[in-house]
């Protein structure tokens, strides 16, 4: 995990069935002001029901960032959409997520390919997070 | 054994650096997790920042000790302010990340207890706090 990289950059794509969020660089105490205002204005500007965190490109993660990842999780989920998180092979970011039990909130797949094969992802326009979560927590167990 | 102190200005370029400083650390003396061990230093390097802060301290300082054995690296950190509020540390025994997991803060303390082998606060005579952690190396030693 590098991380003399002191930045943090997001991007927003839009796939046909869900709305992708990439995150690369640091997220965490020392990157707080970028952060804060690069994900109010994502969090803004979502249009699709199904929302994707792609957090593979993240180089640092600390509980500053954890806690920016839960605030923009209840925006997500109050405004009536669903959201996961893609690590892809970035392990160490997954091993932090799963200790600070973030897997009790919110699918978290290696990529889309695994998100897009639960089976209430189907009909992703009319997903709801509550319906996300035990599909994946099925396909899980 | 091997054992030094950093002390810098409780600043941004601090944690950089104590950043660093605990991953060459952790690559050289073979921490168990290295990545989770630069994420446990760096969190109690961000609260000792947040406590000088706290009490408004320009010139403030944090330290940082590592001390390492065969077996385990020690580290410990202390700051110019207020240290660990004594009462988020007595909560340590009882709460875990699940109880704080939609909080948007509280989650420093835990991680770093939740990822070191071993995490106490030592009251100094001052009435200050210093806090102390420990994780072991790995059994695969570069030396």
């Amino acid at each position: 995990m590098k991380q003399h990289w002191l930045s943090f950059e997001l991007e927003m794509i839009t796939e046909p069935a869900y709305e992708c969020i990439k995150l690369t660089g640091r997220l965490a105490y020392d990157t707080q002001l970028a952060a804060e205002q690069k994900l109010l204005v994502a969090a803004a500007a979502v249009k699709r029901r199904l929302v994707v965190i792609d957090v593979s490109g993240l180089q640092f993660l600390d509980s500053t960032g954890l806690a920016f990842l839960v605030r923009f999780f209840k925006q997500v989920v109050s405004a009536n959409r669903a959201m996961a998180m893609i690590v892809r092979d970035n392990a160490v970011l997954k091993k932090i997520l799963l200790i600070a039990k973030l897997d009790r909130l919110l699918p978290i797949v290696a990529d889309e390919q695994e998100l897009l094969s639960l089976p209430p992802l189907r009909s992703p326009d009319s997903i709801g997070q509550e319906e996300l979560y035990s599909a994946w927590q099925q396909c899980r167990s | 054994m091997a054992e030094w102190v950093v002390r810098c200005k409780a600043s941004e370029e601090a944690i950089a650096f104590c950043d660093l400083i605990a991953e060459q650390t952790a690559c050289l003396f073979a921490v168990r997790d290295a990545e989770l061990f630069v994420l446990a230093v760096h969190e109690a390097i961000v609260n000792a920042v947040k406590a000088v802060r706290r009490l408004g301290l320009n010139e403030g300082t944090i330290l940082l000790f590592f001390s390492i054995t065969d077996d385990e690296v020690t580290v410990a950190v202390e700051d110019d302010g207020d240290g660990i509020p004594k009462e988020m540390f007595k909560q340590l025994g009882r709460k875990t990340l699940s109880d704080v997991l939609l909080a948007e803060s509280g989650r420093g303390l835990l991680l770093i207890h939740e990822i070191m082998d071993m995490t106490a606060v030592v009251e100094r005579a001052d009435g200050r706090r210093t806090l102390v952690m420990k994780m072991q190396r790995a059994q695969q030693r570069p030396f």
